[in-house]
């Protein structure tokens, strides 16, 4: 069992669950600063408003914890399960949708539920392939339904759930607590962790780290503080990077089928003649690259880099198209203007 | 979608690909010549020190690239080459193919073929293969044979009992360790089995049931000079093979046809070295066809 540090007075009365209503709900959540602590840290509030507005078919709990080397929601699930339950089934009052599953990768999970006696809930077990964790891909894995990129799951009937925040959830209904800790796997090893905590604390010598698992975690410097969508602090590659040796590993396992090795390439060589900027907004970040290359480069951090100079140029693109309208705006005026001009020289004056 | 593979860095898959031509090495030093040792250890420390010369630092050697590229020079080069040859072959195997393009992954040649082929053009006296028993190889006797009919020639000790004598054997070992490669994901099993499929290919198109000008049937051709080694290990490189899968099939089967071709049309016994250097050639056009992929999703 994780330790868990013992925490102050709860700040809300608790909701009774047979006062559970919609708006009661939605407002704690909202007064709890709770967000999706998945990674993507979506307000938690709007995506349930959302859910009702469309109106809700599914709720899933998504405990597909695929970043490699994180095991911050199973080491959840495995102490608080129960409450993680507690959370689905509140979710589910509140959005009047019964179907409720939560979703897991991992056998032991898997197998404790089934042992115990849940109602209400089923539980299904998706491959612990990196692409499962990511919305979309799950919902199409267990549903087999399609989303469109432009289009939100909860336009669709589904509302996705992580399950640390389904956890902050229940305790901020049921025992009124605003979540202010968190399960962290810190340098391979989980734990409740305060969240405000400068990183420096958790480690005895400050070096770089990475916010989120070796693979898929940005860089950050050692002050740095965690939030509530943090999942993972990771030792910054530990392993010598070596030149890419061309071995198509990265484009092989990637769930999207970019061509990883092409936009590393037109990264570091500033090539203009591979065209991949289209591929770069694709990328989910699920890391999978990463944990192939077998030269250990940090592709992420370049297929981050080339996200913002491809978006950067699509700005500039568009200011420069901007800028060309007008030009031709104003000059057209000014034709306009001296035609006129030159009409009213050349009509003879009435006197 | 191949999403778990094991986590694998450069050095440890140099270090599969030495433990995959263990068995091929074995074969051939012992059914072979003691002196294939020192050609492989002459090789290897060559390949190693100009390593440390052009990095002027140890640090690179522990990706073994350079100690596979030594490696494989030796194992291509005969039983008799002196070991000078040898050292010529893998410094300008390292120093010239491999740093002056730039370092491990931007030369455009296979660096243990351009060190061979070196070595082949410059002391083709020195690196002819011709060993005690039965004096040239079932190949070179083939290349060089005159007007003997492939019947008469196959009655001679060079000839083994599907290949070449002993070569098919290394070749049988070479095979095996390819395979291993394959099972423990180093290489894909597409590359190895298209260069195959183009020796095979055009050695049955070339065989006309043997006449003079003949070659031998494809069975005889996989099990010959260095048929096995060089489909799974040499063109296999990931460095001078294109990354696309329609890349992979054209430069794989460019290959073995070339090969082939060399081994019936040219005075060379065995083609692999200038197959593999005129393929390495068009990778960088290969390259261009898959790419950049549209995305799935
Ligand atoms: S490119 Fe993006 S989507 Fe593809 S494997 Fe890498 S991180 Fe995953
Ligand atoms: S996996 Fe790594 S070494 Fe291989 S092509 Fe991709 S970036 Fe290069």
């Amino acid at each position: 069992m994780l330790e868990r540090s013992s925490r102050a007075k709860p700040e809300f009365e608790s909701i009774d669950w047979s006062e559970l209503n919609s708006s009661t709900v939605l407002a704690r959540i909202k007064d709890a600063g709770i967000i999706g602590m998945g990674g993507a840290g979506y307000p938690t509030a709007a995506k349930l408003a959302s859910g009702l507005h469309y109106g809700t078919r599914h709720v899933i709990a998504n405990g597909v914890e695929c970043e490699p080397e994180v095991n911050a929601d199973r080491s959840l699930m495995r102490q608080h399960l129960e409450d993680v339950l507690d959370g689905l089934r509140i979710v589910g009052r509140c959005l009047d949708c019964d179907r409720l599953t939560l979703a897991v990768s991992d056998r032991l999970t898997y197998r404790s539920f089934h042992e115990s006696d849940i109602d209400e809930v089923s539980c299904e077990i998706v491959g612990d392939n990196p692409a499962n964790g990511e919305e979309r891909i799950l919902i199409k894995t267990l549903f087999d339904h399609t989303i469109p990129s432009s289009e939100y799951p909860s336009q669709h009937g589904f509302v996705v759930l992580n399950v640390a925040t389904l956890f902050a959830i229940c305790e901020a209904v049921r025992d009124g607590y605003r979540p202010t800790d968190r399960v962290v796997t810190v340098f391979d090893e989980e734990r409740w962790v305060d969240l405000a905590t400068p990183i420096g604390n958790l480690q005895d010598a400050p070096a770089p780290v990475r916010l989120g698992s070796k693979a898929t975690g940005t860089k950050v410097l050692a002050d740095s503080a965690l939030s509530l969508t943090t999942n993972a602090v990771a030792r910054d590659h530990p392993e010598r990077t070596r030149a890419c040796i061309h071995c198509g590993w990265c484009d092989d396992v990637c769930p999207r089928s970019l061509p990883v090795e092409s936009m590393l390439r037109a990264q570091q060589t500033h090539s203009r003649e591979l065209d991949v900027d289209t591929h770069y907004d694709a990328c989910f970040e699920c890391g999978a690259c990463v944990v192939a290359c077998p030269s250990s480069i940090p592709l992420l951090d370049w297929i981050r880099q080339g996200k913002v100079a491809a978006s950067t140029k699509r700005l500039k693109q568009r200011a420069n198209e901007r800028f060309e309208r007008r030009n031709e705006r104003v000059s057209r005026r000014l034709s306009e203007e001296s035609s006129a001009r030159e009409v009213r020289i050349q009509t003879p004056r009435e006197w | 979608m191949v999403i778990d593979r094991n986590r694998q860095t450069t050095s440890s898959v140099m270090v599969h690909v030495m433990v995959a031509l263990l068995p091929g090495l074995v074969v051939q030093v012992w059914l072979g010549d003691w002196r294939t040792l020192v050609v492989i250890g002459a090789s290897t420390i060559g390949a190693l020190l100009t390593e440390i010369v052009c990095t002027r630092s140890t640090r690179d050697l522990s990706d073994g690239s350079a100690a596979v590229t030594g490696l494989l020079i030796g194992l291509c080069l005969p039983a008799t080459t002196p070991w000078f040859v040898c050292l010529v072959a893998s410094i300008i195997a390292v120093a010239i193919a491999k740093h002056a393009f730039g370092g491990l992954g931007n030369n455009v040649f296979n660096p243990a073929m351009a060190g061979y082929a070196a070595v082949l053009l410059a002391y083709p006296a020195l690196v002819v293969e011709f060993d005690t028993v039965s004096g040239a190889t079932a190949l070179e006797q083939l290349a060089h044979r005159g007007s003997t009919t492939i019947d008469e020639v196959s009655d001679s000790p060079a000839f083994g009992v599907f290949g070449a004598a002993m070569h098919e054997w290394i070749n049988l070992a070479f095979l095996t360790g390819g395979l291993y490669l394959i099972a423990v994901r180093v290489i894909s099993s597409l590359l190895p089995f298209c260069v195959i499929a183009g020796i095979g290919v055009t050695a049955f198109m070339l065989d006309d049931g043997g006449s003079s000008t003949s070659h031998g049937s494809p069975l005889f051709n996989w099990f010959a000079g260095g048929t096995m080694l060089a489909a799974f290990f040499i063109a296999t490189d990931p460095v001078t093979s294109p990354s696309n899968r329609m890349g992979i099939v054209i430069y794989a089967l460019g290959v073995g046809v070339l090969a082939m071709l060399i081994r019936k049309y040219s005075s060379w016994p065995d083609g692999f070295a200038f197959a593999v250097l005129l393929a390495n050639c068009f990778v960088p056009l290969l390259e261009r066809i898959g790419r950049p992929r549209t995305s799935t999703a």
